[in-house]
């Protein structure tokens, strides 16, 4: 499930001025055990999550996750 | 000694309590028995809440609790096993113990969902004053998916139950008659037994699901413990 969408949020993290896993997560209201497993690219998150982490790093969604197809 | 070995130690001596009076003179029905249970089980999560911070860096507050229900469950699962085997796996009212057999696997059960759930529910106001999620899509879906696991656990095991009590009442094996199930009191023992071990599959399932995805964890958890705290 997890192998066909791609995301950029630890390079989005370090551009948005260095945030760390556990303040974007308290912005996204999840834990930072998901941020870490999203970004180890082990967890698919939902559409709702997904636009929460985009607006949480002042991003799109489509600039934040990636459809591999 | 440092604070986080005399909690280690504080939590090791309240299991050790538990397991004791589990495994020690009959107490099923004693006030005082009950109230040692409950204590002991108190102690040990007690000890535990004040170490969980420093193990949230890598784990979630529901993959703590899932962890250390595992060990409990565990616990109450060999204890459980271990009386019937000593009992012969015959259980009979009159001897002495059998009517605590059950009675201490449901009760440290009980006890542990109870207090789990209250702490929970403690630590849920705590943390959500500081702007922290205590769990999130995540965690549910793995509780969903561990729940469903240990339901499906107790329905084949209960049919199990069934279908061995059908065919072994009566019946004959090597010239013997079995007798395994033929009271009460030994049926209501094994329906404890399928609620114990459908209790530990769910619990491991849970632990299983949250430790698959926790590959990397650790370098990512000290990465962020590098990058300046945001006060909440």
């Amino acid at each position: 499930m997890s192998g066909s969408i791609k995301n950029h949020i630890r390079r989005l993290r370090f551009e948005a001025g260095e945030i760390t896993q556990e303040h974007l997560a308290q912005r996204a209201g999840a834990t930072r055990q998901t941020i870490i497993s999203l970004e180890a690219g082990k967890y698919t998150p939902s559409l709702e999550l997904a636009f929460r982490i985009s607006r949480a790093l002042n991003a799109k969604v489509e600039d934040v996750f990636e459809w591999l197809g | 000694m440092s604070h986080n070995t005399r909690l280690f130690l504080v939590d090791l001596v309240a299991l050790l309590i538990v397991l004791g009076l589990y495994l020690g003179p009959d107490f099923g029905g004693s006030w005082l028995g009950g109230i040692l249970v409950f204590a002991a089980i108190g102690a040990t999560l007690y000890g535990w809440i004040l170490l969980h911070r420093r193990l949230g860096d890598t784990r979630s507050l529901n993959e703590q609790l899932s962890g250390i229900g595992l060990v409990f469950v565990a616990a109450i699962t060999l204890s459980f096993f271990w009386g019937l085997h000593q009992l012969g796996w015959q259980t009979d009212l009159n001897e002495p113990g059998t009517r605590a057999l059950g009675w201490n696997a449901v009760t440290l059960l009980i006890g542990y969902w109870i207090l789990s759930a209250v702490i929970e529910q403690q630590q849920r106001g705590l943390l959500g004053a500081g702007g922290e999620a205590m769990e999130d899509e995540r965690d549910r879906d793995i509780n969903a998916r561990a729940a469903s696991v240990g339901y499906t656990a107790l329905i084949i095991g209960v049919i199990a139950l069934i279908m061995i009590i059908k065919i072994a009442a009566g019946s004959t094996f090597v010239g013997r008659e079995i007798p395994l199930f033929d009271t009460p009191i030994n049926i209501a023992h094994a329906l404890i037994g399928v609620l114990l071990l459908a209790t530990l599959i769910e619990c491991a399932t849970e632990v299983w699901l949250y430790r698959r995805d926790a590959v990397g964890a650790e370098d990512d958890a000290a990465d962020a413990a590098d990058a300046p705290k945001v006060k909440a």
